[in-house]
């Protein structure tokens, strides 16, 4: 059994409603591929999960697990020469995304569905002032004339909590700090009351101190906005902190999927309890070495047909190098996709 | 604040076959790679062949070329096309065919060797430039901006107008005016390299000034010095017929390329091939180049993102 | 211009000697129209000594000619005694370094001497001619612009389509084709044979069609080129894809967020292009008759008329300075990263 975390990590309290309201997403084992020169890479596949109003869920995963893709899939903003989406179902608000023409795509990106993205340097426009490119969400979906649009995003940058928002309309993204670059793009795409905000790594490029306001502010903003929102993170400190609900990924799979607290205290596959064995304790043993997980993430190209995750596993057995696992639900709201939890939800 | 899952850890190496020098394996690597998507691009490689085969006809003109280029038959001016004279005779009766052959030669030596020299003069300024900077940096870009400062056709007319129009004149000429785009484009790489922390490792264990040079920077520059200098080519080769034709370069009888022309723009009429003809070896040369350098550039570029 | 010249060299010369890149401390803050204008000034007082070192290699080039330009210049005999006074007039036996500065000390003025072959005054000459040498190349240029960007743009778009290797086609030609043979390719087929357009001279505006297709061919070919380049890269940058998840139209994407970042790169390209447009201009004003300064030089070097060749030399070679300079100013008000940083 897995050491519990809670000594090392601050886990906030949060009041989870006692039953799930309506799902706003729900996405049905969707497929993503890559089509290379070099081969096919199934970088999202067969991928479901569910995104609930007023909730936050978080995808964890190594690079190139696939969970930015799931995310850039959702808005279908995947790069269409090598990438398509080639199988599964993401049912919004009752219509299934993937059969949307162009144009109902964009009236629901930046609209009903907005993202912010990992490095807020090089996802704004240099040229344009920040002021502007806020204005444009506002001037596009709700139809404000610029004077409008400019006394709502002096609005939503106070919101945000940048200081002096009058005169931080007209400036540059170079002449801005990090911090401030990010807070401008939680303005941007908060401009439209989105119901489901989709936030790609949005402390990483961070500093510390940073990420505690950033992440902060989020919360603080799902409270008023009472949106959905999908945190992706490699961060199990953010997760910790931030979400309701998380899903595990490994090489383009979900692994695993649970309510915070259960993931945390009873993780299941042998990825996750990798994952939480690695994080450096404080009451540790100084001489001891720290644990790592044996191996490397495998390419996705030469996958053989057992679990992916077979080479690292310390209990791999033959079934898991031939076959890969189903899921298995374990307890209630919690799914492994484990050879070792086949039958009755109970570990052999 | 929390644990990072990014994993950058090495594969264990108990159990593993020996490696190879890391470096010979990445090098190994790069020229399959490089070679790789080179020879995607058709129009890369058929440039490639183009300038073989024009390389080997330029190198065996006489035994390629049906006449002599130099032979002159009044009694026969302005023949028209015909199996003996392929593309007929110019205006002294010399076979338009051979006198192209054999001017590839000039062409594909201007092309390629005040090419090859201003690339020389050019790396080892802006190496030099680029790494030690201060003042010696400033005096080497002031001498480049002087030079480029000159439109270069013009530059080149006048450095031939002192010197007399020679062929060994035309490549100092042409190596003059062209090593300072070579310079820039070198200090500029030398100098984003010298801030990499592999130069300052270098630095930090003592190794010298000049072998940091030699053996870190200076390779690191070659994809981009490869596709300048293939790109470099085509301008030469256009500089030097351009000069022909204006009568500063080669001198008659030579058969330089830009020269024919020249000569034969009074005798579009009765017969054009004298002056097509090498204007279409021409196009077909500096094309066959400027595929080759855009091959070779989208070929490197993928690895130089890396 | 010609006044502009002057102060340009004037003040550094008047001052004694001549300044280095003065290296002007960055006060903090300052507004943006004053850090404009002191990059301006700054731009052009860096281009004295490039004009200087221009004018220096011109002359060791032009002046170290063996012969005896006296006798280059007049056509009959002449006893010793009438040489050595007009020399001694020209002062062509001072020693090199007055000779040159002489000769600086002209130019700053606008004074290169008289032509040896045509007896006026070579900087009358040139502005004479420079009025005809402008309207092609503004006009070429304009040509390169109107055809080249659109043809990168499309190229784009149109992604692998017909339309985009055709423009891809015609520009790579361009960029290949000798000048001087496409000159006279299209002068004999539309000018001799075909008869649409007149073969050479100056007299109206239809005379100005064929040398600027010729000459902005290739100006348009790499334009074309650079501007695909350039967009491609900007297309696959994170703010587009930010653009596109804000719910913008892929039309607005490429307008208002692609359009301005991947032009910049083609603006600097505008400097060069002022001594690829002369350079060319030697060539198409030879071919097709037109009194512009690239005729002059031509004619200089055959007749090998030194001062001539010296003045039109050093005048296109201050236009090119003068074209990077403007570029330069230009491409920093469009960047907002260098205009406010």
């Amino acid at each position: 059994m897995t050491e519990s975390s809670d000594a090392y990590l601050k886990v906030e309290t949060k009041t989870v409603p006692a039953s799930p309201p309506d799902p706003l997403l729900s996405i049905q084992g969707l497929k993503t591929y890559f089509y290379t020169d070099k081969g096919v890479l199934p970088a999202v596949d067969d991928v479901s999960l569910t995104a609930y109003k007023g909730r936050v869920l978080g995808i964890v995963g190594e690079s190139g697990c696939g969970k930015s893709m799931t995310a850039l899939s959702i808005l279908r903003l995947i790069p269409s020469p090598p990438g398509r989406i080639v199988g599964g179902r993401i049912m919004f608000d009752g219509r299934n995304i993937l059969d949307l023409s162009v144009n109902e795509m964009c009236h629901l990106r930046g609209n009903e569905i907005s993202m912010i993205f990992q490095e807020p340097m090089t996802s704004l426009n240099p040229v344009y002032t920040v002021g502007r490119q806020v204005m444009e969400v506002s001037m596009l979906h709700r139809r404000m004339n610029r004077t409008q649009a400019r006394e709502e995003a002096v609005r939503m940058f106070k919101l945000v909590g940048i200081p002096e928002a009058e005169k931080r309309i007209d400036v540059y993204p170079h002449q801005l700090s990090g911090g401030l670059r990010q807070r401008v793009m939680i303005a941007m795409v908060l401009s439209c009351r989105p119901k489901l905000l989709i936030a790609d790594e949005p402390t990483t490029a961070l500093d510390v101190t940073v990420q505690a306001q950033i992440l902060k502010l989020m919360r603080d903003l799902q409270r008023e906005i009472d949106s959905a929102i999908i945190l992706i993170t490699h961060d199990l400190g953010v997760v910790a902190e931030m979400c309701d609900e998380v899903l595990v990924m490994y090489a383009g799979r979900v692994v695993e999927q649970a309510q915070v607290f259960d993931l945390f205290d009873n993780p299941r596959h042998p990825y996750t309890e990798g994952l939480l064995k690695s994080i450096p304790k404080l009451h540790q043993d100084d001489a001891a070495p720290l644990y790592s997980i044996k191996g490397m993430v495998p390419s996705l190209l030469g996958l053989d047909g057992g679990c992916r995750f077979h080479p690292r596993c310390e209990a791999a057995t033959e079934l898991c190098v031939r076959r890969e696992p189903e899921f298995t639900e374990v307890s209630p709201g919690h799914q492994v996709r484990c050879w070792k939890y086949r039958e009755r939800g109970e570990s052999l | 604040m929390g644990v990072n899952l990014d994993s950058t850890q090495e594969p264990r190496l108990a159990s593993g076959p020996a490696l190879k020098d890391t470096a010979a394996l990445e090098s190994e690597n790069f020229l399959r790679e490089f070679s790789k998507s080179f020879c995607r691009n058709k129009m890369a490689v058929a440039g490639a062949v183009t300038i073989l085969v024009i390389t080997s006809i330029a190198i065996l003109a006489p035994f390629v070329a049906p006449h002599d280029p130099y032979q002159v038959n009044l009694a026969n001016q302005f023949a028209p096309p015909s199996p003996t004279y392929l593309l007929g005779t110019d205006m002294f009766g010399r076979d338009v065919l051979s006198r192209i052959i054999y001017g590839a030669r000039i062409s594909l030596l201007i092309g390629l060797v005040p090419t090859f020299i201003s690339l020389a003069i050019g790396t080892f300024l802006g190496l030099v430039s680029g790494y030690y900077g201060g003042k010696t940096d400033y005096l080497i870009m002031r001498l480049a901006d002087i030079v480029l400062a000159f439109p270069s056709l013009l530059l080149a007319m006048v450095v031939m107008y002192t010197l007399g129009a020679t062929l060994l004149n035309i490549f100092i000429a042409l190596s003059a005016v062209r090593w300072a785009r070579m310079a820039r484009v070198v200090r500029a790489e030398t100098m984003s390299l010298k801030e990499k922390e592999f130069v300052e490792g270098a630095r930090a264990v003592g190794v010298s000034n000049s072998t940091i040079i030699i053996r870190h920077i200076f390779p690191n520059c070659v994809p981009s010095l490869l596709v300048l200098f293939t790109l470099q080519i085509p301008d030469a080769i256009l500089s030097e017929a351009t000069l022909s034709f204006l009568g500063v370069g080669a001198q008659p009888p030579a058969s330089s390329w830009g020269l024919m022309v020249s000569a034969g723009k009074e005798f579009l009429m009765p017969a054009p091939a004298i002056a097509i003809a090498p204007g279409v070896a021409i196009l077909i040369v500096v094309l066959a180049f400027n595929f080759l350098g855009d091959g070779i550039r989208d070929a490197i570029d993928p690895y130089m993102k890396q | 211009m010609y006044i502009r010249f002057f102060l340009a060299k004037h003040s550094s010369l008047m001052s004694g000697k001549i300044r280095p890149l003065p290296l002007i401390p960055r006060t903090s803050r300052p507004k943006a129209g004053n850090r404009m204008a002191k990059y301006i000034i700054r731009r052009v007082i860096g281009a004295v000594p490039i004009l200087i070192g221009v004018s220096l290699i011109i002359f060791i080039l032009l002046n170290i000619v063996p012969g005896d330009p006296i006798a280059l210049m007049m056509k009959e005999h002449i006893s010793p005694d009438v040489v050595a006074r007009v020399r001694a007039q020209m002062h062509l036996d001072d020693p090199a370094y007055i000779r040159y500065f002489r000769f600086l000390w002209g130019a700053v003025q606008g004074d290169f001497g008289e032509s040896y072959k045509l007896k006026r005054p070579v900087t009358e000459l040139i502005f004479n001619a420079f009025p005809n040498t402008l309207l092609l190349a503004v006009a070429a240029a304009a040509f390169s612009w109107i055809v080249g960007i659109p043809a990168g743009i499309i190229s784009v778009v149109k992604k692998y389509s017909a339309l985009d290797y055709s423009c891809m086609g015609f520009s790579l030609l361009g960029v290949s084709v000798p000048v001087f043979w496409s000159a006279l390719i299209l002068q004999h087929t539309f000018a001799v044979k075909l008869g649409w357009l007149p073969v050479s001279g100056f007299r109206g505006p239809l005379y100005l069609v064929l040398p600027t297709v010729v000459l902005g061919w290739s100006s348009a070919g790499s334009i074309a080129r650079l501007t695909r380049s350039s967009l491609l890269e900007v297309m696959g940058q994170d703010y587009i894809r930010t653009a596109r998840s804000k719910g913008l139209k892929e039309l607005a994407v490429l307008s208002n967020h692609a359009l301005k970042n991947s032009l910049l790169p083609v603006v600097t390209v505008m400097a060069i292009q002022v001594a690829s447009l002369l350079s060319g201009a030697v060539i198409t004003e030879s071919i097709f008759g037109i009194a512009g300064v690239g005729r002059i030089v031509v004619y200089a070097i055959q007749s090998r008329d030194m001062p001539l060749l010296q003045g039109s030399v050093m005048f296109a070679t201050f236009l090119v300075v003068l074209g990077n300079i403007v570029a330069d100013i230009l491409y920093s008000f469009l960047d907002p990263r260098i205009k406010y940083e």
